[in-house]
């Protein structure tokens, strides 16, 4: 018979789950070039902030209900902590999105290199969620890993703005947003390396021995 | 910090029935233990053994050894009486005597030879101020006992307790039978009576334990299975069955 | 509904029906007895050290004290030799032995009084005639009734010292006192209701014995100088000449029950002014 708390532990999961796939959506959304889906992109956002709202409540309940201690205390930390990460990525999604509006040279955004950025942390937070709900640990790891080509990419873009001011070319003005949009995407990153630290932190160390 | 209780392979039985199976453990000076684990696995048995209550029982046979200052008070010849004086108990139910307040706290005092109604009185007022009842009771000390509230009947009998002046306080489950505010007031007492007095609580309450307790051992089934730093036991516990318990995965 | 208010109703009237039946003998008792003494002079019965129907004397003082001091020394060995026995029952007894002792104590309570009586007159008696000199005296028939109210005290106190809370017992121990001591310095006090109870229902017993007392304690109407010689209790006087009394005798013999009858009431007066006392 399943324990009252493990069934709201379940329920919050499945929640993490439905929270994560809104926020890979949102990335979905800046790293496409169709323009059908940018609409999306604000109700979205709403979405995500207010689906975030939710799972902190659920999580403060839980603590008050049940006064948890060992791994049920730990497992809802670390969900507080994803869940503060993910509204964290949601945010810069948006902004990021924000950005590509005003961004006049569409193709500059391939050609900094940002796509391939964006690529990548689309990846590290796929990663990381899985990781976080199927409780791997070596996949956590390697998201946290991950974290240092995002910063290589980072460089590069960075290196290629500076080309391009020093280009002289008309888009150039358009470098310090697109340096904006980078920080973003460096940041997002950052998050998703957050929630597989918060696993690890979860789990790492000092288990229960049978 | 020094060890004021120590037990060695402690077995007990009820006649054939093995009721606790080799507990080992230590208790340091001026702190607080809390004795966990669910019904029947031996806590309040265990706990009785630290005063020789468990003599009272006549099927009981006890084997191992149980130090405090330094003698093992299961040996032959050993003053039981004086080993009450100096390791009180407080009971579940409150069970304050049918008598006057000030009865009830000269009780022990009387017991042990004092007779002086002077120093009677000085030990009577002194209990119940350490027990933070004083000035609830100091107009009516002449009233029966048994008017007070089931809180200030709790606090009753810790400063009877006290009134013998212990060095150890064993408390079984001291506050399951009281109100939030009255558990509360008890809960801030013991953690004051910590620094002069060694103490030993069983509670059924893990949030009690965790918030007074220094650290807290699990039994189950006769064993005690784990006793550490109350914090890391309910953070990260070293055995399942601790975890299970704790989480109340239990059955 | 109605079937509520029926069993009210029972229980009602049965309880009603002590109370009536206490009233029936009272007005019966002191319907006759207050002419009656009214007649003979109320100084002269309850006072007059003389009883002599014959010579229309009717001074049952010599009664009076008879009952009184009889009761009292059967109280004075019974009270303390039935509470210690009760204590040692509750608290020191093991299984086996009360498995043998409390079905003897009730077997003495239901033993007859005239069986009482017999066993004074043929054992009882010729012993205090050896060691005393005189058989049928107060002191015997003192003791005889001493070991009668035995089973009253030992039951009713042994009942209201088992209904106490244990961990009274466990809170005077855990203080470091003997059990011995914690007996009796919180147990028997704890149950002091109990055991005044206890002690009112062997008052009772005593004071109201009739067969038993006839048969050891010499009747002589008269007031006795020690506890050595023979005396005649009030109930003792109603029994040995209700049979052939008539006229002005006969009702000086109700008379005597009406006064019996206020020593008890008394009695139970006055311990229940204690009892509310002691709340």
């Amino acid at each position: 018979m399943k324990s009252r708390i493990d069934e709201e532990l379940e329920a919050i999961d499945l929640g993490v789950l439905g929270l994560s796939a809104q926020v890979e959506e949102a990335l979905e959304i800046i790293t496409s070039s169709s323009s059908s889906r940018k609409d999306r992109m604000e109700d979205l956002a709403r979405d995500i902030e207010d689906k975030c709202k939710g799972l902190e409540l659920s999580c403060t309940n839980l603590l008050l209900r049940f006064h948890p201690v060992a791994r049920d205390l730990k497992r809802i930390s670390a969900v507080l902590n994803t869940v503060r990460d993910l509204s964290r990525i949601g945010d810069n999604a948006l902004d990021f999105y924000e950005m590509q509006e005003y961004l006049s040279t569409p193709s500059l955004f391939v050609e900094i290199g940002l796509l391939d950025m964006a690529e990548e942390v689309k990846k590290m937070l796929f990663s990381a969620v899985s990781s976080f709900m199927t409780r791997d640990l070596d996949k956590a790891r390697r998201t946290e890993a991950n974290d240092d080509k995002v910063d290589e990419l980072f460089r590069e873009t960075r290196r290629r703005l500076v080309e391009l001011i020093k280009s002289g070319r008309e888009e150039a003005e358009e470098a310090i947003d697109l340096v904006i949009g980078a920080k973003y995407l460096e940041r997002m990153a950052d998050h998703a390396a957050n929630i597989a630290h918060s696993l690890i932190e979860e789990n790492g160390e000092n288990l229960p021995k049978e | 910090m020094s060890e004021k209780i120590k037990v060695e392979n402690l077995h007990l039985y009820y006649g054939e029935k093995e009721a606790l199976k080799g507990i080992d453990l230590s208790v340091k000076e001026n702190m607080i233990m809390s004795f966990i684990g669910p019904s029947g696995c031996g806590k309040s048995t265990f706990l009785r053994c630290l005063n020789r209550m468990n003599d009272l029982i006549p099927t009981c046979r006890i084997e191992g050894k149980v130090y405090y200052g330094g003698e093992d008070i299961y040996a032959d010849k050993y003053d039981v009486a004086r080993l009450r004086k100096n390791v009180g108990m407080v009971f579940q139910k409150p069970n304050p005597f049918p008598f006057s307040i000030f009865d009830n706290i000269a009780y022990g005092p009387r017991t042990h030879g004092i007779k002086n109604k002077v120093k009677l009185r000085e030990i009577v007022e002194k209990s119940l101020c350490e027990a933070g009842l004083f000035d609830e009771v100091k107009d009516r000390l002449n009233s029966s006992a048994l008017g007070l509230s089931g809180g200030q009947m709790q606090r009753l009998c810790i400063a009877r307790a006290l009134s013998v002046e212990p060095d150890v306080l064993l408390l079984d489950e001291p506050t399951s039978a009281l109100d939030p505010i009255s558990t509360e007031k008890i809960e801030e007492l013991l953690l004051k009576l910590k620094k002069d007095y060694t103490i030993v609580i069983v509670t059924h309450n893990m949030q009690q334990a965790l918030r007074i307790s220094d650290m807290t051992a699990f039994f189950l089934l006769g064993n005690m299975i784990e006793c550490d730093d109350t914090t890391k036991m309910f953070s990260s516990p070293t055995d399942k069955r601790t975890e299970d318990y704790i989480t109340g995965r239990f059955g | 509904m109605k079937k509520e208010r029926l069993f009210k109703v029972i229980f009602a009237t049965s309880a009603l029906f002590s109370v009536v039946a206490v009233g029936v003998i009272s007005i019966f008792l002191f319907a006759s007895a207050i002419p009656t003494i009214a007649e003979i002079g109320p100084l002269k019965f309850l006072l007059g050290t003389t009883w002599k129907p014959g010579s229309n004397l009717y001074g049952i003082l010599p009664m009076i004290l008879g009952s009184i001091v009889v009761t009292l020394i059967s109280i004075i060995i019974g009270v303390p030799l039935g509470i210690a026995t009760a204590l040692y029952l509750t608290f020191f007894a093991s299984n086996k032995v009360k498995k043998v002792m409390n079905p003897s104590v009730e077997l003495l309570a239901g033993i007859p009084s005239v069986v009482y009586g017999f066993f004074g007159l043929m054992v009882l008696v010729p012993i205090m005639r050896t060691v005393t000199g005189n058989g049928k005296s107060i002191l015997t028939a003192s003791i005889l009734l001493s070991v009668m109210i035995l089973p009253t005290i030992v039951t009713v106190s042994q009942s209201s010292l088992n209904a106490l809370d244990p961990a009274l017992l466990e809170g005077a121990l855990a203080l470091g006192d003997s059990k011995e001591r914690a007996v009796l310095r919180v147990m028997m006090p704890a149950a002091s209701s109990g055991i005044m109870s206890s002690v009112v229902l062997g008052i009772g017993r005593s004071i109201g014995e009739t067969m038993a007392v006839v048969m050891v304690a010499g009747n002589q109407p008269r007031i006795p100088s020690s506890l050595l010689e023979g005396a005649r209790t009030m109930t003792a006087n109603i029994v040995l000449e209700m049979g052939y009394a008539a006229d002005l005798h006969r009702e000086a013999l109700l008379a005597t029950g009406a006064v019996l009858f206020v020593f008890i009431l008394l009695i139970n007066l006055s311990f229940s002014l204690i009892r509310r006392k002691k709340k």
